[in-house]
């Protein structure tokens, strides 16, 4: 399984692959959108994470091109972000992320358990939020 | 902006006023007197000098205004007196005030005038065809005539006044609305931006902290493990830390919202109490859930879930007691209860308990178990539901009971 993880803070990106690696996932990592569309196009990973504040090339503008992409747009999306839910919630779902989720919320140990129930979203991709706490 | 509004009205009217004089100049010598001609434009054109060179240039613009209505409607008056004997030519006065309100108020407003004023046409027309008016050779008939027409001017004019009055009130209302929104904008976008700025470290500690505790970076010595827990309960501490205080400045700002959907409360109480069993420390509680039988309601389920969390944290946290939750239908709503088994409430801090940072004791005093706002916002969040939040002892001497109603619609 693998997972693509797009994020400009290195701490965040390494933190996160390390701990799925553990658990037996390949994790892609891409510091910014451009870089993270050209991994998703040529990886075709199974999740990517997002971040939304990124330079240049946010995530929602991520999300909305990957949504676009007939080869991408199945791929479940989870913006994965230390922006709070009421902030941007709304407006990630309605692009059609499967999730949003604050990063100070979801330990790496989460993430993981997000990623294999992720392979259940696939077979049925109604898009939903995870709680936020 | 309002000022040449003004003028431009103005102008257009004493342009009618002129060419009416004129139109009534070129009719056939014998229908008119030049005499009256010359008096009407001498009249017209003092008049513009004297509003426009003392009245305009020395009076503040709501007593001008009132100065220029009462001018306005001498001007009129003594018109239609002088012309009064050259039939319908003279009616087009009539319509001066409403021309003018038509040139200055929206559509639907001028044509409201308009149609206040034919209605007084109308009502002359109908007094004079049941020969209730006097005979048009009479003296009175120029009476009667400029009774009727000062009457639609003066009315014209104070509704164009109170519309344009009303106008401007409505046009500052959205002004004021509209700053008051973009304030409440960019008081959101701060707290967004202030709780990103808060997280960004706070994530990665508590992240890297979590693997160092679980040990996928490595086997720890007994010492060491001991240390990283403590710093992993304490970084999740100022994340809900964080998150609380993020909530309490949403609340004084005004931008703390619901996002309501049809949910059911007996999932999101199932919901809290696994999340809560799955974190380790709260091993040794049992919570028990006796659900009741609840359709679907519209609430926001986020924050009902924090109310949810907030109440089963604080009844875990200070008894250390089973749990019980019970949930049931009310006559006009659904209720919640989380019952614990501790040591109850003392009757002096019951009023105090939902206010932000009560902790049942002064502030030299705190345990420090909690940041004292969980049931503060609770409260707030079940207040926006239109519901109530509530605590009591229970009544075998036992522990206490937190409940929260939900209105049912």
């Amino acid at each position: 399984m693998k997972v693509l993880i797009i994020d400009d803070e290195k701490g965040v990106l390494k933190m996160y692959s390390e701990y799925l690696k553990g658990g037996g996932i390949e994790a892609l990592q891409a510091t910014d959108g451009q870089a993270g569309i050209k991994i998703a196009r040529e990886q075709k990973p199974d999740v990517i994470f997002l971040d939304i504040i990124m330079p240049r090339y946010n995530g929602f503008d991520v999300l909305k091109d990957i949504k676009a992409d007939p080869e991408l747009k199945q791929i479940p999306v989870f913006l994965l972000t230390n922006l709070p839910a009421e902030s941007s919630g709304d407006k990630v779902k309605s692009l059609g992320a499967a999730g949003y989720l604050v990063k100070a919320q979801y330990e790496p140990k989460m993430i993981l358990d997000i990623v294999k129930s992720a392979a259940t979203y696939k077979e049925n991709p109604n898009p939903q939020s995870e709680p936020i706490k | 902006m309002r000022n040449r509004t003004e003028k431009i009205v103005e102008i257009a009217t004493w342009v009618v006023i002129i060419i009416v004089i004129f139109g009534v100049r070129f009719l056939p010598v014998k229908l008119l007197d030049n005499d009256s001609v010359y008096i009407l434009i001498g009249g017209i054109a003092s008049f513009a000098l004297l509003y426009y060179l003392v009245i305009y240039k020395y009076f503040a613009r709501p007593r001008r205004i009132y100065l220029k209505i009462i001018a306005d409607v001498v001007l009129i008056g003594v018109l239609i007196h002088l012309l009064k004997d050259y039939g319908q030519y003279f009616f087009a006065l009539y319509f001066l005030p409403i021309a003018a309100a038509a040139l200055e108020l929206e559509f639907i407003n001028a044509l409201l005038i308009a149609t206040i004023a034919s209605l007084f046409v109308v009502f002359e027309i109908f007094l004079s065809s049941q020969s209730l008016l006097p005979e048009r050779n009479q003296y009175f008939s120029g009476v009667w005539q400029i009774i009727i027409i000062l009457f639609i001017t003066i009315f014209c004019r104070m509704l164009a006044i109170q519309i344009r009055q009303e106008r401007s009130a409505k046009e500052e209302s959205i002004l004021k609305q509209k700053s008051l929104e973009l304030e409440a904008e960019r008081q959101k976008e701060f707290l967004s931006l202030t709780s990103h700025q808060l997280y960004t470290p706070l994530s990665i500690i508590r992240g890297f902290v979590s693997m160092l505790n679980d040990g996928t970076l490595g086997k720890l010595t007994s010492k060491q493990k001991d240390a990283v827990s403590e710093i992993h309960t304490n970084s999740v501490r100022m994340v809900d830390l964080v998150n609380e205080l993020l909530s309490v400045s949403r609340i004084q700002a005004g931008t703390f919202t619901l996002d309501k959907k049809f949910s059911r409360i007996n999932d999101i109480v199932q919901g809290s109490v696994d999340s809560l069993c799955k974190s380790k420390q709260n091993n040794n509680i049992k919570i028990k859930v006796e659900k009741g039988d609840l359709s679907p309601i519209n609430i926001d389920p986020n924050k009902i879930r924090q109310v949810m969390l907030n109440l089963l944290d604080n009844a875990i946290k200070y008894t250390k007691t089973d749990v019980t939750i019970r949930t049931s239908a009310a006559k006009d709503g659904q209720v919640v209860e989380i019952i614990d088994q501790g040591v109850g409430i003392d009757q002096a801090d019951f009023e105090k308990l939902f206010q932000p940072f009560f902790r049942g004791k002064n502030i030299l005093e705190l345990d420090n178990k909690g940041t004292g706002l969980g049931l503060y916002i609770s409260r707030i969040i079940i207040e926006k539901h239109g519901g109530q939040i509530w605590a009591k002892n229970n009544p075998d001497g036992q522990g206490a009971t937190f409940s929260f109603k939900i209105p049912a619609m």
